[in-house]
């Protein structure tokens, strides 16, 4: 396919990408595009420093090559070094979609489907409103001069209501996704859009500011979900560990990390926004239980952590787009279910409060999640609804505080955001988890 | 009549990880809007790459056919040319410059670990029409986000060196890092009372959503009945800006609308107009500022423009008038109510007396109204640059400890 650099590692990754995008806005028509784009990102390793070069000139691959190769010195051992040792070789064609179903669905259908979902919008308390398709197909080719050869497909459909609803003079804003991997799983899904759109202004109405304290809280199974990936999903991911060795001692496997019935795992091969059957540098898919049974039991990685940390690649370096370099990010992440019914999950609770959903969260020493919608639990009930501007909780200490995870459990991926990691944002991804109970929450 | 919306971007990225260089990512991406202007619809196409004009203005009148409304006039006539350029960088050099850098850093500050991106970019937009309108801003920028984490800390990271500069500035990158080691290097107290100083931007993301002219027209915007009112203190004001210094502020819209002057969308308190595209001013009667954004290849929708304070000639220390000033550096996860109550968490900050770093703090939540804090608890915006490379704003909040 190419004519490698001598005595250099190189990987070329090339991507072409076909998306939908359809937005009616307030009854306006605001755009309606179908694009395919295709573009490379190639990496040079001499063994001591990454060379990378994102390129749109993907009849030019080779001269880019050649080029990037000039920045680096060759080196003879460079196929020795734990790093290239530790990049898997793999040849596969795996298109597990159907892209002559995708380009066929009609632009019209579409469309349609973007009016009837507009046409769900009629309270009057609704003062801005979007209806928005989207699709996208992506078609990854992925060559190393290891000798990987890779053809592989992902492919998503969603479609989205965002809506400002004005009521006592407040303005709140609200959503409701739905996301597929046909067309077909976006159709009859009017009564979810109802009633979210009724909760919405039910909440907006009766929402009282919260009394700001600590409070034993319960968390709804998307709010468990981003809990997972922001609380503890990113400390996992090990390209913040290696050579550091505090953070190894501190995150030494075998660690009791929480309470004993918290499980959390990654996984690639999961269907939705966190499908990734092999990464960016061509490591095939993988499951990684990351903490078990409370203790820690894996990480995410990288060729680079995994030989830096001497453990095993996870299929977990991922870039946003052609244009970035992989980094070492999650997939699919999500708590694993425990054994209560939900009913049991808010039993014990005199008074606390229950996130429904949330506009967004983020996680460092302290997460943090912005409720969408909150409601008080009173004796065991879901009660009124109540304004909280955020929740936070030291993380560590937290995964103590768990203290009731349900047998239910629910898989999402938001249609239109990401993660964000640094430069990078969003990259799709998926999450879950069950009700989940956890005392000690400061909410605000 | 055809329109041409091209942006060129070239960059150079390089990656710290364990205060070593890893990584030297080179970009550059030419992408071309094409646009068709057609009985009030609008057709358009992009290329990423090369291609030829010929097959994006094909595509783009192809496009038509989806009729996407849009009854609005290409600018006219006008030809401007700004170029904020004047280094051209190599790579070679700049990895010696980097590499001299960290040497030091390693010497100088064993105790700490540096990671992250340093990036060296350069921008060209180029709006062109049939109408004789030929728009083009050129513009560079040094963007460090250097994160710091101390050898014995468990955390991914502490703290940064964040800042931006039009020129490839190793003196800055090493004042903002000794400003900011300093403060690393000697834990301090959370004093009772002290004046927050922040990017302006952390306690104002809701008004600045607020002020879109979407939100205001469509009156779902806190400040929907408040147009002409004195809402916040006299020495506040925010300006839509594409003043030379502003970084990465294009001097006009994805529509090709010219900002000439500072524009206030806050004017001493007083809320004087919204940010607004051709079709909002339209739509809701306002005047147009020029905040139309999207990608090199949509329909031009209203985004949000370059907002900016202005300084109240006062330095920091100035405004600390003998207070203690809590610098905060990490804040994430906060958010505003839909009745404009805003509280984040601090998860890293340094104190100072508006010269030196004195120390970091331990982790804090602030609180408020943005009525207040924009209000009676506002001090001001200040005139120097003590750290980020930035002004910074002086207002009170109520700070609560956190664990």
């Amino acid at each position: 396919m190419f004519n490698y650099p001598k005595n250099l590692y190189t990987d070329v990754r090339i991507e072409t990408v076909m998306t939908t995008n359809i937005v009616i806005e307030n009854d306006q028509l605001k755009a309606n595009k179908s694009k395919r784009e295709k573009g490379a990102l190639i990496r040079i390793y001499d063994g001591r420093r990454w060379y990378y070069k994102a390129s749109s000139e993907v009849e030019k691959l080779q001269e880019a090559i050649d080029e990037l190769a000039l920045m680096a010195e060759p080196n003879e051992q460079v196929m020795d070094t734990p790093v290239v040792k530790k990049l898997e070789v793999n040849k596969e064609t795996l298109m597990v979609f159907d892209g002559e179903a995708f380009l066929n669905v009609a632009n019209e259908e579409k469309m349609a489907l973007v009016k009837h979902c507009a046409s769900l919008i009629d309270a009057e308390e609704i003062k801005m409103w979007q209806s928005i398709y989207q699709d996208r197909r992506i078609v990854k080719d992925f060559y190393s001069s290891k000798g990987s050869e890779l053809h592989f497909d992902t492919q998503s459909y969603a479609m989205c209501l965002r809506y400002v609803i004005e009521a006592n003079g407040q303005s709140h804003g609200g959503s409701y996704d739905v996301m597929g991997q046909t067309f077909d799983q976006l159709l009859n899904h009017d009564d979810e859009y109802k009633r979210e759109i009724e909760k919405d202004i039910e909440y907006i109405k009766h929402a009282v500011p919260v009394k700001p304290g600590m409070y034993t809280v319960v968390m709804a199974p998307s709010v468990t979900g981003v809990f997972a990936h922001e609380s503890f999903g990113h400390k996992s991911e090990s390209d913040f560990m290696v050579g550091d060795e505090t953070m190894l001692k501190e995150w030494e496997l075998g660690r009791q990390v929480g309470c004993a019935d918290l499980s959390i795992e990654d996984r690639g091969d999961w269907f939705g926004n966190g499908y990734v059957p092999y990464d960016d540098e061509g490591t095939k898919a993988k499951s990684t239980q990351i903490i078990t049974d409370g203790i820690l039991s894996g990480r995410l990685h990288s060729a680079a952590t995994a030989a830096a940390l001497n453990e095993e690649v996870s299929g977990n370096a991922r870039a946003m787009n052609f244009q970035f370099e992989p980094l070492v990010r999650m997939t699919g992440t999500y708590i694993k279910p425990g054994k209560e019914t939900i009913e049991e999950v808010f039993a014990p609770i005199r008074e606390g409060v229950y996130i429904e959903c949330i506009n967004h969260g983020s996680g460092m020493s302290t997460f943090t999640i912005a409720p969408r919608r909150a409601y008080m639990i009173r004796d065991g009930k879901i009660a009124e609804p109540v304004q909280v501007s955020v929740i936070t909780g030291n993380v560590m200490e937290t995964l103590y505080h768990i203290e009731a995870l349900s047998a239910h459990f629910e898989a999402l991926s938001f249609a239109l955001g990401g993660c964000g990691k640094m430069e990078q944002w969003p990259l799709p991804v998926a999450f879950g988890g069950p009700y989940m109970r956890v005392s000690g929450i400061n909410v605000q | 009549m055809k329109e041409k919306y091209k942006i060129k971007t070239e960059e150079y990225s390089f990656n710290i990880v364990q205060s070593q260089l890893e990584s030297v990512r080179c970009k550059n991406i030419e992408k071309t809007g094409y646009r068709i202007y057609e009985n009030n619809f609008l057709g358009v196409s992009g290329i990423l790459g090369e291609g030829s004009d010929e097959e994006g203005y094909r595509q783009a009148r192809e496009n038509l056919k989806l009729q996407i409304p849009y009854p609005f006039e290409p600018t006219k006539g006008i030809k401007k040319i700004r170029d904020l350029t004047s280094e051209k960088m190599n790579p070679k050099q700049m990895i010696e410059d980097l590499e001299a850098y960290l040497s030091e850093c390693r010497q100088l500050y064993p105790e700490f670990i540096f990671s992250n991106k340093v990036n060296w970019t350069v921008i060209t937009i180029e709006l062109t029409n049939e109408s004789g309108t030929q728009l083009i801003n050129s513009d560079q920028y040094l963007a460090a986000s250097i994160l710091l984490k101390h050898v014995d800390s468990a955390d991914i990271f502490e703290s940064a060196i964040e800042f931006a500069s039009r020129s490839w500035d190793m003196a800055l990158l090493r004042k903002e890092t000794k400003a900011m080691l300093t403060g690393m290097r000697t834990a301090a107290d959370l004093p009772e009372d002290a004046i927050i100083l922040t990017n302006w931007g952390l306690p104002a993301q809701k008004i600045i959503s607020d002020l879109s002219g979407k939100a205001m027209g469509y009156q779902t915007s806190l400040f929907k009945d408040k147009m002409g009112e004195q809402v916040f203190s006299p020495e506040f004001s925010l300006l839509q800006t594409s003043a030379d210094n502003q970084l990465m502020a294009p001097f006009f819209d994805a529509e090709g609308t010219i900002q000439e002057k500072d524009m206030p969308m806050i004017d001493q308190g007083r809320i004087v107009r919204c940010y607004t595209d051709k079709q909002c001013a339209e739509q809701f009667g306002y005047e147009c500022s020029g905040a139309a954004d999207g990608n090199y290849d949509d329909v031009p929708t209203l985004g949000c423009p370059n907002l900016d304070l202005r300084p109240n000639n006062k330095t920091v220390k100035e405004l600390l008038a003998g207070h203690l000033g809590i610098i905060i550096v990490a804040a994430s996860g906060g958010d505003t109510s839909p009745a404009g109550n805003f509280a984040t968490p601090v998860q890293y900050a340094l104190l100072t007396d508006g010269e030196r770093m004195l120390g970091h703090l331990p982790e804090f939540q602030i609180s408020g109204s943005i009525y207040d804090l924009f209000g009676k608890d506002y001090i001001g915006y200040s005139s120097d640059k003590l750290i980020f490379n930035q002004n910074l704003l002086a207002i009170r909040a109520k700070i609560q400890k956190l664990n």
